[in-house]
């Protein structure tokens, strides 16, 4: 479902990074390994159609992403990925609940109150939805962004680093919960990390190597 | 959650920014429309007042005293003029019509005149109750004079001396009301009416002047009542109704040259009038076109500022689909709210303020300003600060319009 060939990219700086050709299946778990500086996250954003200047090629769905016209691409992601950022950044102005609400907005699919409520259940985080997210602890301000992530259901989950500012007990935690949503949904899980707690959970490993040149 | 509520929700994050945004543009549109709303509704009263005097004739002073007293009965008279003058005027082909006034005299502020019917009548005044005078001391009150005095028929008071409440009472004789006046929107609202001779019967004690009524002799034209060239009776003004286009241009010169009285048009003292007030408008103007561009500037500065903290928001939002017009136009539509409720609240904010105004301040009550009036100018000030925001707005939407996403996200 995920593939690529050849898949290269020019940084403003002209460095150019080459990347070795992948193939995720659906529903499949997949750990992207690598330092920082590896292009762990530039290859995320390939990945997520964030970037779009690629050589060679990234098919997601049989779809090749850089062909795919601008507004249809950002269609597109809103409705099959679901981005959990390292800083779990939540929109500030919004409570708990129109964070998540937001997913559905977004991607233009109908808003469906009832997911939300189930997705924040689920996540512990059910009598918190009225809550300013500024008034959030860290680790329930991930679960909002997980929450977020795949509220409305999208075919591939995408995390960067969610692990990296946790101990290891919250480390195990958020894996579990990423492993099971990932499940519970039938979406395919993308994590990218430096963190080595997580290679003995994801059997899926694709090492990145500082391949700049 | 829809576009809107979006939006509202950034407003509402930061809400004393955005309360301060909306208060300055609020109060530039207010004191825009007060002074709208207030020039408007003098024009209109000037104009309704002034309509169908063609010339006011007078003792030699200013002219634009003149007019002020005699048709908007504010300021104080320029003299008397001799009955005797008057009369051989309107003899003159060129008016139609004169009314004879005469003035000094005031209940309770309320300015009594003694005129004729014709005065009424150019005003197109309608009684609620009562008639018409017809006898001396009788009268006939204006709506505003029966409110605020509670005054009804039958009701009887002393003038004063004077347009002032310090002077004189004349307790010797007592004014009976014989009628009071629909409301008109015009001067005669706050005026006392009556005929001249009550006028002249006040003040009989103070000069001594013969009975105008016992008098076998040629009626004067103006008065009916009283003897022709009667030297020693005098009057306030004359107001004139010309026969033709033509005495405009004859008349005033004639009187004004060739008699002891003088000769003003109430088209042309306004007309001065308002080019003296002008200038304390323009300033007004002015600085209320300073407050709405500081105003903008202030929602510009806003945006632009939150336009930082909320470049990773736009990152995020793109991830989950929003594309780059969809955030365009919200911040366009951010800086649109916020203009729409500035303004709104400025056009309240002036409609309450002036309803206020006319409902305390009793001089700015006997003008009959009021708050009530809505005009059509407001709506056009209403959809412009809605250009206004969008202007504001344009250039911290076109920056997160061109925003790379993906190097928002990467750097942390």
């Amino acid at each position: 479902m995920i593939s690529t060939t050849k898949l290269a990219f020019n940084y403003p700086s002209s460095d150019s990074i080459h990347f070795n050709d992948l193939e995720i299946a659906p529903r499949e778990d997949c750990l992207l390994l690598g330092e920082s500086g590896s292009g762990k996250t530039t290859l995320l954003h390939l990945l997520g159609g964030l970037l779009r200047t690629y050589q060679g090629s990234i098919k997601v769905n049989s779809n090749e992403l850089k062909e795919l016209p601008e507004k249809e691409m950002d269609f597109f992601r809103g409705k099959q990925y679901g981005f959990v950022f390292q800083k779990n950044h939540l929109i500030h102005a919004l409570t708990v609940e129109k964070n998540v609400l937001l997913s559905f907005y977004l991607a233009n699919l109908p808003i469906n109150m009832e997911r939300m409520k189930e997705v924040l259940d689920s996540l512990g985080l059910y009598n918190k939805r009225k809550s300013r997210v500024t008034q959030l602890s860290y680790g329930q301000a991930q679960r909002v962004a997980i929450a977020r992530a795949i509220v409305h259901r999208p075919s591939i989950i995408i995390a960067d680093e969610p692990t990296s500012a946790l101990d290891d007990q919250n480390c195990n935690k958020v894996m579990e919960l990423l492993l099971q949503v990932a499940s519970q949904n039938e979406s395919t899980l993308i994590v990218a990390t430096h963190d080595q707690r997580l290679k003995g959970i994801i059997k899926k490993q694709i090492h990145l190597h500082h391949a700049m040149r | 959650m829809n576009l809107f509520s979006l939006v509202w929700n950034y407003l509402v994050a930061k809400p004393l920014n955005t309360f301060l945004n909306c208060l300055l543009l609020a109060l530039g549109i207010a004191v825009i429309t007060i002074l709208l709303l207030v020039q408007t509704q003098l024009m209109t009263k000037i104009s309704d007042n002034a309509k169908g005097i063609d010339l006011v004739v007078g003792a030699k002073g200013s002219p634009l005293q003149l007019i002020l007293c005699n048709i908007f009965h504010i300021d104080f008279p320029t003299g008397n003029i001799k009955l005797a003058e008057a009369e051989k005027l309107v003899r003159n082909k060129m008016i139609k019509k004169a009314i004879p006034m005469a003035l000094g005299d005031s209940h309770s502020g309320y300015r009594i005149i003694g005129t004729n019917t014709d005065y009424p009548q150019l005003y197109h005044a309608v009684l609620e109750q009562g008639d018409w005078w017809k006898k001396s001391l009788e009268v006939v009150i204006g709506s505003q004079v029966a409110q605020q005095l509670q005054l009804s028929i039958n009701d009887t008071f002393a003038g004063t001396h004077g347009l002032s409440n310090e002077g004189d009472v004349h307790e010797g004789h007592h004014y009976r009301v014989v009628g009071i006046m629909k409301k008109n929107n015009t001067v005669l609202d706050n005026l006392i009416l009556g005929n001249i001779e009550s006028v002249w019967l006040m003040h009989q004690e103070e000069s001594v002047s013969p009975s105008p009524t016992d008098s076998s002799l040629l009626a004067s034209t103006l008065l009916p009542a009283v003897t022709a060239v009667d030297s020693t009776m005098e009057i306030t003004s004359l107001l004139i109704q010309y026969r033709s286009p033509m005495a405009a241009i004859q008349l005033p010169r004639l009187i004004n040259s060739q008699s002891n009285m003088q000769a003003a048009s109430p088209a042309f003292e306004t007309a001065r009038l308002f080019s003296i007030l002008g200038v304390g408008v323009e300033v007004l103007n002015g600085f209320a076109y300073v407050l709405i561009v500081i105003a903008a500037l202030s929602i510009f500065i806003a945006l632009y500022n939150s336009l930082k903290e909320r470049r990773y928001d736009m990152a995020i939002m793109r991830s989950m689909g929003a594309t780059r017009t969809r955030l365009l136009f919200t911040t366009v539509l951010e800086g649109i709210t916020m203009t729409v409720i500035g303004s709104v609240g400025g056009l309240v904010l002036a409609h309450g303020a002036l309803m206020i105004i006319a409902d305390t301040v009793s001089e700015v009550q006997s003008t009959g300003i009021t708050g009530f009036l809505f005009l059509p100018v407001e709506s056009l000030l209403l959809s412009a600060s809605v250009g206004l925001g969008a202007v504001c707005a344009l250039l911290p939407a076109i920056q997160i319009y061109r925003a790379d996403i993906s190097k928002v996200l990467a750097s942390n």
